[in-house]
């Protein structure tokens, strides 16, 4: 396989994940600069290790590999950003505002964009711990055995961490529901 | 699962993600394109590390040191062990050149002096005597006849117990 196959393989790849991904790692980041930090960052690493042309075949990383690798440096993020954060505190400077998050999800039409920016923020007020298993499993296409595995906890949990999100959604997007 | 929360994972299956902001994918492109690291790992791979000069031309200087180091330590051993030699010679050679032999030493009594009496710790008086000599020493030369005498004066203390029954 040719440097240029090899290339638009792996463009080829990120075209089919590529949403997907950010829209997790915009879940597990504040700002849309750090989503797109963290993903850049992780796929780069992602393609050193799996790019070799000495192997001669496009042998892209295993999905829920993936996740794992854009959760870890969204948390190495996080710590650098909170590291730089208290650092600049201290010095007196002044932390500038963080950038508003774009439109998480694809709408065609103002009812939708309207209806996406609610899930969005309904999303963003439900507990973390739910909001990526929910990702995982709705937008990542990963079964609960793979979730488990990603997040280190057991299948059950995961499942259990799935209906728990649903139910903190509905409470936030029905609240006169039962 | 009730029908609410299977009306709301509906609605989330029905949102797809939104489209990646065209920097971002540009960037992402652009690292898939830059095959410059995978040439340069597998070309460290594969590259011949010759040994540098330079420090070809350390390791022959230290190893220069290193046999000059050696070369003056077994020297200096050789010259250490001559100078034991030469000096047990030059130690025994005036020893038996001037080698003084003892000829006379007397003791002579000067006199006595009675220093009274002292009761001891466990209650006995003894009597203080100090009995007072000059010694003198005569030392002689065999080759040259030379002589060197020496008077020491001495003194010795004696007590005596005194029988109180």
């Amino acid at each position: 396989m040719t440097e240029e196959s090899l290339a638009e393989s792996w463009k080829e790849w990120f075209h089919l994940n590529g949403t997907r991904l950010l829209l997790f790692a915009r879940g597990k980041t504040k700002s849309e600069a750090d989503a797109q930090d963290v993903l850049q960052d992780t796929i780069l690493r992602l393609w050193k290790s799996y790019s070799s042309p000495i192997d001669g075949h496009f042998d892209p990383p295993p999905l829920a590999l993936v996740y794992t690798a854009l959760r870890n440096a969204a948390i190495d993020h996080a710590r650098r950003i909170n590291r730089r954060t208290q650092r600049e505190q201290k010095s007196d400077f002044v932390v500038r505002d963080r950038d508003q998050v774009e439109n998480w999800f694809e709408t065609s039409s103002l009812e939708q964009s309207e209806q996406a920016q609610i899930i969005k923020e309904a999303l963003q007020q439900i507990p973390e711990k739910f909001q990526e298993v929910l990702a995982l499993k709705i937008w990542g296409e990963l079964t609960f055995a793979e979730i488990a595995e990603n997040l280190n906890i057991p299948a059950n949990t995961a499942a259990s961490r799935y209906r728990y999100a649903l139910d903190a959604l509905r409470k936030i997007l029905k609240p006169n529901s039962i | 699962m009730n029908t609410d929360l299977k009306e709301i994972e509906q609605k989330l299956h029905e949102l797809k993600p939104a489209k990646l902001p065209d920097d971002l994918s540009a960037k992402i492109e652009n690292i898939f394109e830059n095959s410059d690291h995978i040439q340069n790992k597998y070309a460290n791979l594969r590259k011949i590390i010759w040994f540098p000069k330079i420090q070809k031309l350390s390791a022959v200087a230290a190893l220069l040191i290193a046999f000059v180091g050696v070369f003056f330590a077994m020297l200096n051993d050789q010259n250490s062990s001559n100078e034991t030699t030469a000096s047990k010679a030059s130690v025994n050679k005036p020893l038996k050149r001037n080698q003084f032999i003892p000829l006379n030493a007397k003791n002579v009594f000067e006199g006595v002096q009675d220093e009274g009496l002292f009761l001891s710790d466990d209650k006995i008086p003894y009597h203080d005597v100090r009995y007072q000599f000059s010694d003198s020493f005569l030392w002689k030369n065999e080759e040259d006849g030379s002589l060197i005498e020496m008077k020491v004066p001495s003194q010795r203390l004696f007590f005596v117990p005194i029988k109180t029954d």
